[in-house]
């Protein structure tokens, strides 16, 4: 049964990384469900978030094929909790003027924010773990969602620890 | 000191001791070609007919020398050339460096005449790769090219270079050669596994490419005989340990020898040591050494379980890891076990050659007639397999062949790039007709450098090894592989200006090889094989040893 794997990588910060693990994925067959990245306070590296789905045996396999590529300097996995992740959602939803108290009350309920408000739609903005997203999602869906965008999750380790503490 | 672009590359190469490149000459790589004409007292560049030739070559002299094979190509159709050569040596984990031209920086990514994205094409083929388009990052980047190729599991690297760059200038100093970092042996994993080693009854050793690449031959010589464990080979792995020695199995996998496989699937411990589980040689993964524990060494960590699931992963160079294991187990017996495995012996199956000559005893010949002592190159198909079967192999690198990416047409190309690092060494090259048909235009480099190859053609006419599939798994529908092909082959190699031999019947074989052999410059010897002739015995694909196919319905 396939699970769900989260990554986090150190990377080289310059052009085509990006590219080389996405490739590394698709050539290996491995799956990635969602990936996020950009520079981190280190403008040398980036840092990347990978969520996958795969057997757990090939876990392994899947951190050292990254683990070869040049540009990986340091894979972590992030499970049993010890991490704190995020993801940010924007979603458009269908809110005429008889809907609008509805939508406007399933926002204020996940503490959801409103960014835009069109003539027939409202457009809000929410940070949090996948699965309150996925709940606030299915919410909206009783009212008409017209498009929606999500980062993807990022996450770091919780604690003291840091992916830098053994990196130059 | 001021330089330009490409003369940093040349000096590069010095600096890392290259001394012998292979390539060839285009628009955006003409300054390295004028400064190659400056610095040819120095650094001999071989030139070939086509780009994958010398991608071949690059990957031959690596193999046949233990230094890393060096590729010029230019920009466009140069690049993609050697795609070929570039992943037939990333399969095999061979250490070669391809610089490539490309169009000047401020023409990259308008389609500009000859421009291809190298870069982009070859990331899965490579360990990695590079462009440079900033003369300050050349020589950096080319001396990191040279570390990655040979840091831990080798394997290519491309370096891309603009136009310009190589035109700039900048001002250069050499610097020594970083040293290799070694790779540090897991002990851990060592230790936890010497108990099961001890404890074996029936231990087998499955040996691959990594003894060679690691130089760990003496190594695993001394390991095998101090604990007493029997070898078996990947083709990888042929000469890594003496064909000749009392411990030596023989062939593992689809076409190994039955007893070789039979003890694979029959020990209680297997010892996996630079193999990789190919499905050439666990035609079922799941299905293989089904009995043993399994410890696996290897340089490259991602080797563990991505096939076959192991027990024990020591990470790190065969040659410590071996050394290690040496020192810390006492002496052990295995003469049961191995009598055992004697007693599966079954004879490589015989087959009749009636109007031919048999493969096997024409390398077997060449084999008598050189004491052993040649490197054999291949191409890839029935030819391959018989060479690997046939000839026996006593030392490390003496066997060139493309194992993992199967490149038909890597063999002539190879097997000048073997002879130019061995100058001193016999070199022969085993090719079928299929295999030389794809890049015989190498013939007019062993003509320009008269380098003496003796390039033995197993001409029997089919496209030999495909056609015994279709005979087994196709109800003999012989589907484009009997081309009815009108090559007169010895008046090829005289359009080439090459010496021609033929081996018609059997009395031939001896007199025309001693012929071939003693005459110091490149020949080629057409052998007449029977198009039924077969490589047995077989596992079909998939299969395990009890599937093993031993006679042909032909």
């Amino acid at each position: 049964m396939a699970e769900k794997l989260l990554l986090s990588a150190l990377v080289n910060n310059h052009a085509g990384v990006l590219l080389r693990v996405a490739g590394l994925f698709s050539r290996r067959g491995f799956n990635i469900s969602s990936l996020t990245v950009c520079e981190t306070e280190n403008p040398k590296f980036s840092r990347m978030t990978i969520v996958s789905e795969a057997e757990p045996n090939t876990f392994r396999q899947i951190e050292q094929q990254l683990l070869k590529l040049e540009d990986v300097i340091k894979v972590i996995r992030l499970k049993d909790e010890k991490y704190v992740s995020s993801e940010l959602l924007l979603v458009k939803v269908r809110a005429e003027n008889k809907d609008r108290p509805a939508v406007l009350q399933t926002i204020s309920k996940y503490g959801a924010r409103v960014k835009d408000i069109g003539h027939l739609t409202i457009t809000s903005e929410l940070t949090g773990i996948p699965s309150i997203i996925d709940e606030f999602v299915k919410e909206l869906e009783a009212h008409t969602i017209i498009e929606l965008t999500r980062s993807g999750v990022t996450a770091l380790e919780s604690g003291d620890i840091s992916i830098n503490d053994d990196i130059d | 000191m001021e330089k330009t672009g490409a003369q940093v590359i040349l000096e590069v190469l010095l600096e890392q001791g290259v001394n012998r490149v292979f390539g060839y000459p285009g628009g955006t790589v003409l300054n390295i070609y004028d400064a190659l004409y400056e610095y040819s007292d120095r650094i001999t560049h071989y030139l070939s007919a086509h780009e994958q030739g010398a991608a071949h070559a690059a990957d031959g002299y690596a193999r046949a020398s233990g230094k890393t094979g060096v590729v010029i190509a230019t920009s466009g159709p140069g690049a993609t050339n050697i795609v070929t050569g570039i992943a037939t040596a990333y399969m095999d984990s061979i250490p070669v460096v391809a610089i490539t031209g490309n169009v000047a920086t401020s023409l990259l990514g308008r389609d500009t005449f000859q421009e291809i994205d190298i870069t982009g094409v070859t990331m899965p083929i490579t360990k990695h790769n590079f462009i440079v388009k900033d003369i300050n990052d050349l020589a950096p980047t080319l001396r990191e090219a040279f570390r990655i190729a040979n840091t831990g599991r080798k394997g290519p690297v491309l370096v891309d270079v603009t136009k310009d760059v190589t035109a700039a200038k900048i001002d250069f100093t050499p610097k020594i050669p970083a040293e290799i970092p070694e790779i540090k042996t897991n002990d851990y994993a060592l230790e936890s596994a010497i108990p099961a080693i001890k404890d074996s009854k029936s231990p087998m050793l499955y040996i691959g490419g990594g003894v060679i690449s690691s130089d760990a031959s003496q190594e695993l010589i001394k390991f095998a005989e101090k604990l007493d464990i029997p070898v078996a080979s990947s083709m990888m792995g042929l000469g890594g340990f003496p064909a000749t020695h009392p411990l030596y199995v023989g062939l593992i996998g689809m076409h190994g020898v039955y007893e070789a496989n039979r003890a694979a699937h029959d020990c209680d411990l297997l010892i996996v040591a630079g193999a990789r589980f190919s499905d050439r040689v666990a035609g079922d993964r799941l299905k293989f050494a089904p009995h043993a524990k399994v410890v696996h060494i290897d340089i490259d960590p991602a080797e563990m379980d991505k096939n076959v699931v192991s027990q024990y992963h020591i990470r790190g160079d065969l040659k410590n890891v071996l050394q290690k294991l040496t020192d810390k187990l006492p002496k052990a017996e295995h003469k049961e076990w191995i009598e055992t495995i004697n007693s599966w012996k079954r004879p490589i199956p015989e087959q009749d050659s009636t109007g031919y000559v048999s493969p096997k005893a024409i390398i077997e010949t060449l084999d008598r007639l050189t004491n052993g002592d040649c490197i054999i190159a291949t191409d890839v198909g029935q030819h391959q397999l018989w060479a690997a079967q046939y000839f026996k192999y006593t030392f490390p690198r003496q066997l060139i062949t493309s194992g993992g990416l199967g490149t038909m047409g890597f063999g002539l190309g190879a097997s000048i790039g073997a002879k130019v690092a061995c100058p001193d060494k016999k070199v022969v090259l085993i090719t079928g007709d299929g295999s030389f048909h794809m890049n015989l235009n190498e013939l007019t480099t062993l003509a320009s450098y008269n380098l003496p190859v003796v390039v033995l053609l197993f001409d029997n006419r089919v496209l030999g090894m495909v056609r015994q599939w279709q005979t087994v798994f196709y109800g003999k529908r012989y589907s484009q592989t009997d081309p009815h092909r009108k090559t007169d082959f010895p008046k090829l190699a005289d359009a080439f200006g090459i010496n021609s031999l033929s081996i018609k019947k059997p009395e031939d074989i001896e007199p025309t090889l001693k012929k071939a052999l003693e005459m110091n410059a490149p020949v080629l010897v057409d052998c007449s094989i029977a198009p039924d002739e077969s490589v047995l015995p077989m596992i079909p694909p998939g299969g395990s040893v009890k599937d093993t196919i031993d006679k042909m319905n032909i």
